[in-house]
């Protein structure tokens, strides 16, 4: 047997258009932006903790007196944890919304309150330290111990004042820098990782798989639908062709027969009396008994 | 796909000299290509068919006969043919029963799994619909599972 239509006729070929959960992952990929890729916020996490880290690492330094590693290890994980949170939070408010788990609500502002100490814990400690993002702070008190005259004396304190000013304004902004990560980085959480969102999409990718499942279900009972019925037709035609195959050999052999006769005899009234013979259909002859056979088969 | 061994002595009926190739045919279903096997050509008559001339031959060297001894291998053939199609009978009694009893057993086989995988299907489908509203509802509402659950069991 060829080989024609490999893939059934032209007209029914696959064409160019997408495929039902083709098109439906495409339209899903449109509700994401490009920053709102899982990717994305994962790098951007570990970004903002590694710039966390270096900001907090500056006043670990000054304020533990263990090894210089331990105090990066320590800042690093504090930063890790300010940033990883808001992820965390950013879910647990969703749940909470949206009634999808129970106690979310709580677990948010658990988790609420730990960014909270933790980052309340910093700035208290960045506060402490202030002395340190005084500009200028120690020049300030040598002179002052060294001149005594009066003016002098009101300048320096002038000078002291300012110095602590900048140092707070410094302080606070320090302060606040890892908390406007962790609120940037609650944002992209909040706003790319809707569970509710999810859960609707992948439920619209199901649902187009169970179609087409039931559609390939129906097309496989149909066509096992009478299919036995053919078979058997199929398979007795087959059986009638035999017979007649075989009858058709048998009669050829009986007029080869009457020819290699004639043949032997070599005699022209004898080789047209057998190939009167080999044509001729006698009741009593096979064929006829052939035919009584097939009937009652 | 073929449904029993052949033997290599063996020729189907109408297909000797012609180029066979198997060609794989996608089906929805897993056994919708099993068919019984083509009819086989009854051995003792393919045999006799071989070696007619020389028997007749030797036969007419032996025998000596004349013009009326026309139908002197008429009995032979004629017993042989009722064999064949004796032989014939068997087969088809022998696919018959293949299609009824192997061949229709692994279709009613698949038609049972394809029907409870089909109920399965639409069962799935429709809670799917169902809880793909309720979700919509929630998202696009701004209301909470348990106000649309609430609601569900209220109306």
């Amino acid at each position: 047997m060829k080989q024609i239509n490999v893939n059934g006729v032209h007209a029914l070929r696959t064409e160019g258009y997408l495929l039902p959960i083709q098109a439906e992952l495409t339209l899903q990929d449109t509700e994401r932006a490009w920053w709102a890729h899982p990717a994305f916020i994962l790098f951007l996490t570990v970004a903002l903790s590694v710039l966390d880290a270096m900001v907090l690492y500056d006043i670990m330094d000054s304020a533990m007196t263990q090894s210089a590693w331990l105090g990066k290890l320590v800042a690093f994980g504090i930063a890790l944890v300010l940033n990883v949170i808001p992820l965390m939070i950013a879910k647990l408010t969703h749940q909470a919304i949206y009634n999808l788990k129970r106690f979310a609500g709580v677990w948010a502002l658990t988790g609420v309150l730990a960014f909270l100490l933790l980052f309340t814990g910093t700035v208290w400690l960045r506060f402490a330290y202030r002395d340190a993002y005084e500009a200028g702070s120690g020049v300030t008190q040598l002179e002052t111990t060294v001149e005594t005259g009066a003016a002098f004396s009101a300048a320096a304190e002038e000078n002291e004042e300012d110095a602590h000013a900048k140092g707070t304004a410094v302080v606070v902004l320090l302060s606040v820098e890892p908390l406007v990560t962790s609120v940037a980085n609650f944002l992209l959480a909040y706003f790319s990782e809707d569970e509710l969102r999810a859960r609707i999409n992948r439920l619209r990718l199901r649902r187009l798989e169970l179609l087409e499942a039931k559609s390939d279900l129906q097309a496989a009972l149909a066509n096992m639908d009478g299919d036995r019925q053919q078979l058997l037709q199929l398979d007795e035609a087959r059986y009638r062709a035999a017979r007649e195959v075989i009858t058709a050999r048998c009669e050829y052999l009986r007029a080869e027969a009457r020819r290699l006769l004639a043949e032997y005899l070599a005699d022209p009234a004898a080789t047209t009396k057998l190939s009167a013979e080999a044509v001729e259909t006698d009741p009593v002859s096979p064929p006829a008994r052939l035919h009584a056979l097939s009937e009652s088969a | 796909m073929s449904f029993w061994k052949k033997k290599d002595t063996q020729k189907s009926f109408g297909k000797q000299g012609d180029v066979e190739e198997t060609v794989s045919v996608r089906t929805y279903a897993p056994h919708l290509g099993l068919t019984p096997r083509d009819y086989m050509m009854p051995q003792l008559l393919a045999d006799f068919e071989t070696d007619f001339e020389r028997r007749a031959k030797e036969f007419l060297q032996n025998a000596n006969p004349d013009q009326y001894n026309g139908s002197y291998m008429d009995g032979v053939i004629c017993k042989l043919r009722d064999e064949a199609l004796v032989e014939l009978s068997l087969q088809r009694a022998d696919h018959v029963g293949s299609i009824a009893d192997l061949i229709s057993k692994l279709w009613n086989g698949d038609q049972i799994k394809a029907q409870a995988k089909l109920e399965q299907c639409t069962a799935e489908l429709e809670e799917t619909d169902r809880e793909l509203a309720k979700l919509r509802r929630v998202y696009h509402r701004g209301t909470s599972l348990s106000d649309e659950e609430k609601e569900m069991i209220g109306a």
